[in-house]
């Protein structure tokens, strides 16, 4: 089973269209595989918060999975096959894994935490084939959807507005995506020194760790007590936990310092209104690369295209091709 | 699967006694009991309880246990739904777990023919399950649809079709009519040229509106596709009409079994703890108390569980026989004399929430109060003295049949007024209806008559030698056994000096030691 997650940038960015557009794709070449759809909390609410105006829902095709919320099948009768129920005590509500009869809009809730995600991978794998393919709408504060062993691709909604804060919003987030790896060799270093609690690693330049901390990043003062003491040299500090204002600025003149961040979600807590203006010295590199599928752009103004990941297909659903709105 | 005691009957020694660790014995993955709270039973609760539970023991046929367990652990709760079944309101989805219950109930029936639940029931049960098999298909996962419902399924599954196809010819218009790719149900936003504005606004197809620097393009949908999108919609409510219809008669047969099934579904939740109960005395070889209705307690091979676990073989148990009245326990130091208390103590207040004990048998009377005044450090923020606290704890209401448990008898006040209270107290409760059981190092109570005396068996005094001043294994030397007190005995109590032996074992200054020494010869030899 793959498991692709849908991440937006913000509310609005398109993040159920691309859904949409990715599960239809799906359908049209699907052959015999099993297709299932979920969401991190709550999707398809008739109406947008914002701008009131209809959003769009999730319309099922026959033969298609689902988990959601029981209370959203209420007036489903006869549409649907029930194949798992998904409720207490492991999950916090009841959750339904069906699969469709006929053509069925449905609203999907699925559970929204990492342990109920990876609950119900497990459940939901032996009825789907081996190629089966689980699509989650997601939300980029789930931190846990970065996890490999959750997702094994994204698909980005970003949208661009002219509102300042906004727009620099999203180019972060096309930074977040270009992000590359870390080495092969620091990535085994860092992955032999890992233990269940640990938060931050600092390694020589010589991959030599000195310094492993198991208290939250922002709040360890040792640790920059040690950053402090060898970041002169050459040095790889891996953090998992928040990439905080405090800790951006602490860091940002340790030119020869290069920061791992576990995984891209972590990269999106630095507040954008507070790095403006910061010079960043450091190297950011990724523990867990992002592997994006597709970038599908949602743009109320034009942005500079190169902060687009190289080799990554990009779309834009609601204009003309996207490399001809951006030539204009 | 949780199993705790309610917070407010927690005593002070459940850290110390580690009752988490006993309870951990009981956590099983049965999602019938996602969370069961102990609490105190009174004492017909407990005695019925314990019978019942001796009941099912005895009907159980041997070596099935386990399965029965095995099968029980596949029945989902129902709790959420049993007021749906009983007010007609379940959805198809409850039908699944409904159904699941039910079936897998049946089978762990057929395991449960010798001590059959609640057979009066099993005919609504029965029923139950004929009506969900009748209304259901693929094991209760879908709704049995009539044949005007698979009818209007088939006519919907059609118009879908028609409908896909409609819209598919109405892109390839669109696409030929301006060069536009559009995605129904999509539109798009368009920076566009004046031509391509004409062009669009020439298309029929579409509508083009301005908006700031681009131009957004709908659809203008077909009377074709209207129409297919109508009978869609059409079928589509009277499909719905059909099924809410059949869910409608479904209910009204489950309903009037509600009643009856949430009683059966409440049995079946009681008979899995006490499979689980069952299943746990099994497999730590525990047992269930026997009530007796006569005052005493009488426990062989008892031991405390965290002590057994720490400890493995090196745990002796406790055999303990003790009747109605004052039972005065003396003993060397760290001889084991609290844990007397505190084992005894923990098995009673295991025999009020109603699980097995670890022991080989226990006989006793219900232990409707258990009081046990352990040596108190005193408290200076409540301004509380050791003595102060001892007396507080006999003032309290004993009521009849009361296990009274004290440790080191008003050892908290100077020893000439604290043997002259001991006295009384011993005599008040030798006479009593309450089980009464203290330690002392007081060679005066042994005066006292119609008390029981009992004393913590002394090591082997070479073994004792050989551990030197190393507490552990000094430890690992002590018997830990009860044994009565003999006329003879009591001679040796009176003029015991084996504390000060026993301190001699230590790494005292050496003129301290000198001095216990010149001590123990003088009295000795005099």
């Amino acid at each position: 089973m793959i498991t692709y997650s849908f991440i937006g940038s913000d509310k609005n960015a398109g993040k159920t269209t691309a859904l949409n557009y990715i599960y239809r794709e799906l359908q049209q070449n699907r052959q015999s595989r099993s297709i299932c759809l979920s969401s991190i909390g709550i999707n398809g609410e008739d109406v947008d918060t914002y701008e009131g105006v209809k959003k769009p829902h999730i319309d099922l095709f026959p033969d298609s999975c689902f988990i959601t919320n029981c209370v959203h099948l209420a007036h489903q009768t006869g549409k649907y096959e029930t194949l798992l129920n998904l409720g207490r005590p492991l999950f916090t509500k009841n959750y339904i894994f069906g699969r469709s009869l006929l053509e069925m809009q449905l609203v999907l809730e699925g559970p929204n935490s990492g342990n109920e995600v990876r609950n119900v991978k497990r459940r939901i794998a032996p009825f789907l084939s081996d190629d089966g393919i689980f699509l989650i709408d997601g939300s980029i504060d789930r931190q846990f959807l970065a996890k490999p062993e959750i997702s094994d691709g994204f698909y980005f909604s970003v949208l661009f507005t002219e509102r300042p804060q906004q727009f620099q919003k999203s180019c972060d987030f096309l930074r977040m995506l270009s992000l590359a790896p870390c080495s092969k060799q620091v990535h085994r270093i860092i992955a032999k020194n890992l233990e269940t609690k640990t938060k931050s690693l600092l390694l020589t330049e010589s991959y030599r760790p000195v310094y492993q901390g198991e208290a939250i990043i922002s709040r360890d003062r040792k640790l920059r007590k040690q950053c402090e003491a060898i970041s002169r040299t050459k040095c790889f500090l891996y953090l998992k936990g928040a990439l905080t204002r405090s800790l951006y600025e602490f860091l940002a003149p340790f030119s020869e310092l290069q920061v791992i961040l576990d995984n891209f979600t972590l990269y999106l807590n630095i507040p954008t209104s507070h790095h403006q203006g910061i010079e960043f010295k450091p190297k950011i590199v990724l523990f867990h690369p992002v592997p994006v599928k597709t970038i599908f752009i949602k743009q109320e103004t034009d942005f500079d295209l190169s902060l687009l990941p190289p080799e990554v297909l990009a779309r834009n659903l609601f204009r003309t091709l996207l490399q001809k709105s951006c030539h204009k | 699967m949780k199993v705790e005691i309610l917070r407010k009957h927690r005593n002070e020694l459940y850290d110390e006694l580690d009752y988490e660790l006993f309870l951990s014995l009981f956590v099983q993955n049965q999602p019938l009991l996602s969370s069961v709270i102990l609490r105190p039973m009174d004492e017909n609760g407990a005695v019925s309880h314990y019978a019942e539970l001796a009941g099912l023991e005895q009907k159980l046929q041997p070596g099935k246990l386990d399965k029965i367990l095995e099968q029980s652990s596949t029945l989902p709760p129902l709790e959420h739904l049993l007021t749906l079944v009983e007010r007609g309101q379940l959805e198809q989805y409850h039908l699944f777990e409904l159904g699941n219950f039910l079936n897998n109930d049946s089978i762990l029936r057929s395991l449960e023919e010798s001590c059959p639940l609640d057979p009066e029931s099993s005919l609504d049960r029965d029923q139950l399950l004929l009506v969900l098999e009748e209304y259901t298909e693929k094991s209760f996962s879908t709704i049995r649809v009539n044949k005007e419902a698979k009818k209007t399924k088939t006519a919907l599954t059609e118009s879908d079709k028609e409908l896909e196809e409609a819209v598919k010819e109405f892109e390839q218009q669109i696409f030929e009519c301006t060069g536009l790719k559009m995605t129904y149900p999509w539109p798009k936003e368009l920076a566009l040229g004046k031509e391509q504005v004409t062009s669009i606004n020439d298309c029929d197809l579409l509508t083009i509106e301005k908006r700031n620097d681009i131009w957004l393009i709908d659809y203008n949908i077909t009377l074709d596709i209207n129409r297919l999108q109508s009978k869609k919609n059409e079928l589509s409510a009277h499909f719905d009409t059909l099924m809410q219809k059949q869910l409608k008669q479904l209910n009204g047969e489950c309903s009037p079994l509600g009643h009856s099934f949430r009683n059966y579904y409440r049995k079946r939740v009681k008979r899995t703890w006490f499979y689980v109960l069952l299943g746990v005395k099994e497999r730590k070889s525990l047992c269930l108390p026997e009530f007796t209705s006569g005052y005493g307690c009488h426990l062989k091979d008892s031991y405390l569980y965290g002590l057994k676990v720490r400890k493995e073989e090196k745990c002796i148990p406790l055999d303990l026989d003790i009747e109605k009245g004052a039972t005065v326990l003396y003993g060397a130091n760290m001889s084991g004399k609290t844990t007397v208390l505190k084992t005894l103590y923990f098995l009673l207040t295991l025999v009020q929430l109603g699980l097995p004990l670890p022991a080989r048998k226990a006989v006793l009377h219900y232990p409707k109060q258990v009081a046990l005044m352990l040596k108190s450090p005193g408290d200076v923020r409540t301004n509380s003295s050791t003595y102060g606290e001892e007396l507080a704890f006999f003032a309290k209401q004993m009521e009849e049949g009361a296990y009274i448990l004290s440790d080191e008898l008003f050892l908290s006040t100077d020893p000439a007024n604290g043997v002259i209270l001991s006295k009384i107290l011993i005599r008040s409760m030798a006479g009593a209806d309450k089980l009464f059981l203290c330690t002392t190092h007081y060679p005066e109570i042994l005066d006292i008559e119609n008390i029981t005396l009992f004393r913590m068996e002394d090591p082997d005094p070479l073994l004792l030698a050989k551990s030197g001043s190393n507490l552990q294994s000094l430890r690992n030397f002590m018997p830990y056994k009860l044994i009565p007190i003999t006329d003879r005995e009591q001679e040796k109590i009176r003029t015991n000096r084996a504390p000060l032996e026993t301190a001699l074992l230590f790494d005292l200054p050496r003129d301290i030691k000198e001095a216990i020494r010149k001590h123990l010869a003088g009295t000795t030899s005099s």
